[in-house]
């Protein structure tokens, strides 16, 4: 039963892959779309019919020494939950791609590589040990480098695919190692066999440490912590409904759920905590800042996906795992609104993507606008809607278990979110046209729908879970607490919550009020008082040129240094040389036998006499 | 006394016989291959085999001649080696300077000459089997009459009677030392100098026939002028016989094991360093046949049971894969002045692909790479080579396998990475052998059990 949900996308795709030319385009979307909202509704009836936590074992993957890995599937509240929003916001994206993708030559391609994307990211979702998730994770990885690079005349994007890939990669060596080291140090990667091995305190923080940090790698990588951030911005070059389920909704947000899942580890491992913290938070500061500055819509909401994970990270590092997932939970419904949203935007404007050249569009795409606003507001944690739930829940956490300083970084990251987001909204949607001749591309209903009901959560997903202080039943709250190998170990009074609660909707409040002064008329000339501080948001702290300067140029210089000067004039020249050895050596000998019959003779009598010397002497 | 055994070389004698009849009475006017020889050869030829199905083990003349299940897979070897050299004629671009009745009473003359060499355990009639070979390899080698294959033939045969001397005047020490020259009392005696020298010098023809350097010189001068499908023959049924004996022999040898083992030495790597330059194809084949004789010989060196085994394994895989070899060969055209060279090979890959392929096949039979069956046979030699301590052979010999890599992976170049026009030859007999041969070393590929069983079952017998 709980295949369900990866078995109708993984038929949906195989059946796209193999017969997709055959397919009419209209056929091939249907297909795409059938499958994931079978996949969808399989996961939602399984959840209404309160399925119990459960595994499913699936026979045997594969054995190695002491290592037995089965294919096993775990049915719990985390990846119902997880399983439930990939169907959901995967379904709503599949239909709004039949609208944004109409036009396109490659529309099965498309549709399959969603699909596939869906299982894997299922298969992250419902794995019941680490090897299983790592094939998933793997999957998603490969899906992603596919649809960014989807358009692949476009050099730009292909580059963009081939960055996302290698960045992943460097993270994925550290997943692998703490992988190994976890399986070496515990002898298992089974998710239930190791909580009931943390909960039993037999693994010492000193293992789990270490073995945390290189997980964390593997996050940073797949979740664009820094210093791995990097390539997000630059996947921004895939098709928007891409940009919206991958790299906003989901795929980033499997490192998130992988430390949620082994909450244990995290929890037992207190310096590894302190350290992603860091992290989380340093990620959430520069993402938000470098969002300001950005005149592209969709690296605007690519930055400010980097700060929301930040954010996330930020919360697991404060052992506030229930709060960072549904944090995880509202960002994917508002980020993919605001994606969904935006692409609409795209779409009726021809491809156009600079803030600046749009400007009064409220007036010609009034829906979007106000759907914009929601998601918009939700973003920035403007009270009421459910982002500011959730935010407001891992800021009083930060403060509550101790990290004032993560908590005062956090709060000035509201006020940026709030800022950059209606910024853009206010540059989009309000002032007037700043491109004189422009054409309006109406979006379609199919188009619309989708952003409608992603609107709905946006709005009111917060009611999931109220703060502690209203004293109200939280479901989300009892939910988690079963997930939860440990309590969380911080408990506020209810009046400090409250003014925790009131700070962060200020920030959020003071950010907008200032966004809407400054943009709503006519763009400043300027985004940032100083000119410097604009640079840096606008080149997002020019880590792409340190990168290239300080790790890529060196490296292939070292790359030429070994080419010419170990791989050419050693290794080359010390196999030549032997070849040449020995070909001389071929030479001298074959001058002995040039066919004249006397040589061999006396050749042949040598060898006699010589026979007959050695045996005399020995 | 039962005269069963010797209804084999009677077959084989009385099948000559009847060619050199035929030959007589045809028209002088064509000497050549006619229609009737082919069918009346490989019946013939099939008929003398009959007789290697009866296998009760016999011992006539004085051991003078023995017939068991050794003398029995010579037959069987000798037989399609020669088998395949008649098959290949009718494709030969030279046909018609060949005779072919001649040559059909050659092969099988040469047939029985190594059968008795084979199945004899008296030391005098092995020498005077090698002797009536060596007319046959000089008949022929000179088979096509012209200036330079006159020339090599008559080379190779004083440089043959050269050695015989040597192999001559060995037997008579041996005689004079011991007053016995048959294997079984010369393995009873305990050994003494005279005894030694007269072994050594026994040996030197042996060596000499069986191309181990550096007694080696005349096998590229006779291949590169005789016909390519008499190559075929002449590099791999002197060979069956000279091991077989030698196989015999081997218990006798044991003090004299250290000069094996430097003629291997010798043998490896100046058969795969010289082949490492040719140019002519069949020169370099040569050279590769001399190489393997070289791993053959390391057999020798072995304790009892992997002598036997290995020998046989590595001398049936070297017929299949030489003679494949050969077979390729025998597709190019030849002329008087013309020799097949490397340069002749261009374009194989894309023009005839399936023979390339079984060339390529072969070469890499020969040159050992897992998993063909020339891997296993150099893997069931080497290991119990190394276990015995044999390092010095066996470091040779890989590093000559080493060379033996470089050597065959020339042919690869003009074969699959340059174009040119083919030069075309055969016929589809010729390709369909090929082909068998190729089937051959796969089924060995597949299942090498097939082979170590049988020649399990041979060795129960002796």
């Amino acid at each position: 039963m709980i295949l369900l949900p990866l078995l109708f996308p993984l038929l949906g795709s195989l059946l796209l892959i193999l017969l997709g030319r055959q397919l009419s385009r209209r056929l091939a979307g249907f297909v795409g779309c059938a499958a994931s909202g079978l996949a969808f509704f399989s996961s939602l009836f399984l959840i209404l019919s309160r399925r119990p936590t459960s595994t499913l074992l699936l026979g045997e993957w594969f054995r190695f020494g002491s290592l037995r890995l089965p294919w096993a599937f775990l049915w719990d509240p985390l990846s119902s939950v997880m399983v439930f929003l990939v169907g959901g916001v995967g379904l709503l994206i599949h239909i709004y791609s039949l609208g944004y993708m109409e036009e396109d030559p490659s529309l099965p391609r498309f549709f399959a590589l969603m699909n596939l994307f869906t299982f894997f990211m299922s298969l992250l979702a419902l794995s019941s040990n680490l090897a299983v998730l790592f094939l998933g994770w793997e999957g998603v990885g490969l899906c992603s480098y596919l649809l960014i690079g989807f358009w692949n005349h476009k050099e730009r994007a292909v580059a963009a695919g081939t960055k996302a890939f290698l960045f992943n990669r460097v993270g994925d060596l550290g997943f692998l190692l703490g992988l190994f080291w976890l399986f070496k140090a515990t002898g298992t990667v089974d998710f239930q066999t190791l909580d009931s091995l943390l909960r039993g305190g037999s693994i010492a923080s000193a293992t789990a440490t270490p073995i945390a940090l290189l997980l964390f790698c593997g996050v940073a990588g797949k979740s664009a912590q820094l210093p791995l951030s990097l390539w997000l911005p630059d996947a921004m070059e895939g098709p928007t409904p891409v940009s919206a389920f991958i790299h906003a909704a989901t795929m980033v947000t499997a490192g998130i759920f992988l430390m949620v899942r082994l909450n244990g580890l995290f929890f037992l491992a207190p310096g590894a905590s302190t350290a992603i913290g860091w992290v989380g938070g340093l990620t959430a500061l520069f993402g938000g800042f470098s969002a300001i500055a950005q005149r592209d819509i969709k690296k605007v909401l690519a930055y400010s996906t980097i700060s929301q994970l930040g954010y996330m990270v930020m919360a697991v590092g404060a052992g506030a795992f229930a709060a960072s997932f549904f944090h995880l939970a509202t960002h994917a419904f508002f980020k993919a609104l605001l994606f969904l949203a935006a692409g609409c935007v795209i779409h009726a404007l021809r491809g156009e993507q600079d803030l600046f050249s749009m400007g009064g569009l409220r007036k010609d795409l009034p829906k979007t606008g106000v759907l914009f606003f929601i998601g918009a507001a939700a973003l920035a944690g403007i009270p009421g809607f459910s982002g500011s739930f959730s935010k407001d829940w891992i800021l009083s956490s930060l403060f509550l278990s101790g990290h004032q300083a993560l908590w005062a970084l956090g709060l000035l990251v509201e006020f940026l979110t709030a800022f950059y987001i209606f910024r853009l909204y206010y540059l989009a949607f309000h002032g007037s046209s700043r491109s004189p001749e422009r054409q309006i591309h109406k979006p379609s209903a199919t188009m619309l729908l989708p952003l409608l009901l992603l609107a709905l959560p946006s709005l009111l997903g917060g009611l999931l879970s109220l703060p502690a202080f209203l004293a109200l039943p939280s479901p989300w709250r009892s939910l988690m607490a079963s997930i939860l190998l440990f309590p969380e170990p911080f408990q506020g009074a209810h009046g400090t919550e409250l003014l925790l609660t009131l700070l962060s909707a200020g920030a959020a409040l003071v950010g907008f009020v200032t966004a809407r002064r400054a943009y709503a008329k006519a763009p400043p000339s300027r985004d940032l008082p100083s000119p410097l501080l604009e640079e840096l948001s606008k080149r997002a702290f020019s880590l792409d040129t340190l990168l290239e300067r300080f790790l890529l140029t060196p490296y292939s210089r070292l790359s030429a240094f070994l080419d010419s000067w170990v791989e050419r004039r050693g290794i080359d020249r010390g196999v030549y040389l032997t070849g040449d050895l020995f070909q001389a050596l071929a030479g001298s000998l074959s001058r002995f036998q040039d066919g004249r019959l006397h040589r061999s003779l006396i050749g042949l009598l040598a060898t006699g006499a010589s026979l007959l010397t050695l045996l005399v002497l020995l | 006394m039962s005269l069963l055994p010797l209804a084999a070389p009677a077959a084989l004698f009385l099948s000559a016989l009847l060619f050199l009849t035929e030959g007589a009475l045809a028209s002088r006017k064509a000497p050549s291959l006619r229609k009737i020889h082919l069918p009346l050869f490989s019946l013939l030829l099939l008929l003398s085999l009959v007789p290697l199905l009866f296998s009760a083990p016999e011992s006539l003349f004085h051991g003078q001649f023995l017939w068991d299940s050794l003398s029995r897979c010579s037959g069987l070897l000798l037989g399609f080696s020669a088998l395949s050299a008649m098959l290949l004629l009718p494709g030969y671009s030279r046909k018609s300077e060949v005779p072919g009745a001649e040559t059909a009473a050659l092969l099988f003359l040469g047939n029985l000459a190594l059968l008795l060499l084979s199945s004899t355990t008296h030391l005098l009639t092995a020498l005077l089997a090698l002797e009536a070979f060596s007319f046959i390899t000089v008949l022929l080698g000179g088979i096509l009459r012209d200036r330079r294959s006159s020339e090599g033939a008559m080379k190779t045969f004083f440089l043959g009677l050269t050695a015989s001397l040597f192999s001559l005047f060995g037997l008579a020490l041996l005689f004079g030392a011991t007053g016995k020259a048959d294997i079984a009392s010369l393995v009873s005696l305990s050994p003494s100098p005279l005894l030694k020298a007269g072994l050594l010098l026994f040996l030197f023809s042996f060596l000499f026939k069986f191309a181990m350097a550096p007694l080696h010189s005349w096998a590229p001068d006779l291949y590169q002028v005789a016909p390519a499908p008499l190559g075929a023959y002449l590099s791999t049924a002197p060979k069956v016989g000279i091991a077989l004996f030698l196989l015999r022999l081997s218990p006798a040898l044991t003090p004299l094991l250290p000069f094996l083992g430097a003629f291997v030495i010798v043998t490896v790597l100046w058969g795969n360093l010289c082949a490492l330059r040719q140019e002519d194809l069949r020169r370099l084949a040569a050279y590769s046949s001399v190489a393997h004789s070289g791993y053959m010989a390391l057999a020798l060196l072995l304790p009892s049971p992997f002598r036997g085994n290995a020998l046989l394994f590595y001398l049936t895989v070297y017929v299949i894969m030489n003679l494949s070899l050969f077979q390729a060969l025998s597709l190019l055209p030849e002329g008087p002045e013309l020799s097949p060279s490397l340069e002749n090979l261009k374009g194989w890959g894309k023009d005839e692909p399936w023979i390339a392929g079984f060339l390529a096949f072969a070469l890499l039979s020969l040159a050992g790479f897992p998993p063909t069956p020339g891997f296993l046979a150099k893997a069931i030699l080497f290991l119990p080579a190394l276990e015995k301590g044999l390092f010095l052979p066996v470091g040779a010999a890989l590093l000559g396998t080493l060379i033996s890599v470089a050597a065959y992976f020339r042919l690869f170049a003009p074969i699959y990475f340059s174009s040119g026009s083919t030069l075309k030859g055969g016929d589809r007999r010729g390709r369909a052998l090929l082909a068998l041969s190729s089937l051959l070393l796969l089924v060995l590929t597949l299942w090498p059990k097939g082979l170590t069983l049988l020649i399990k079952e041979v060795f129960s017998h002796v």
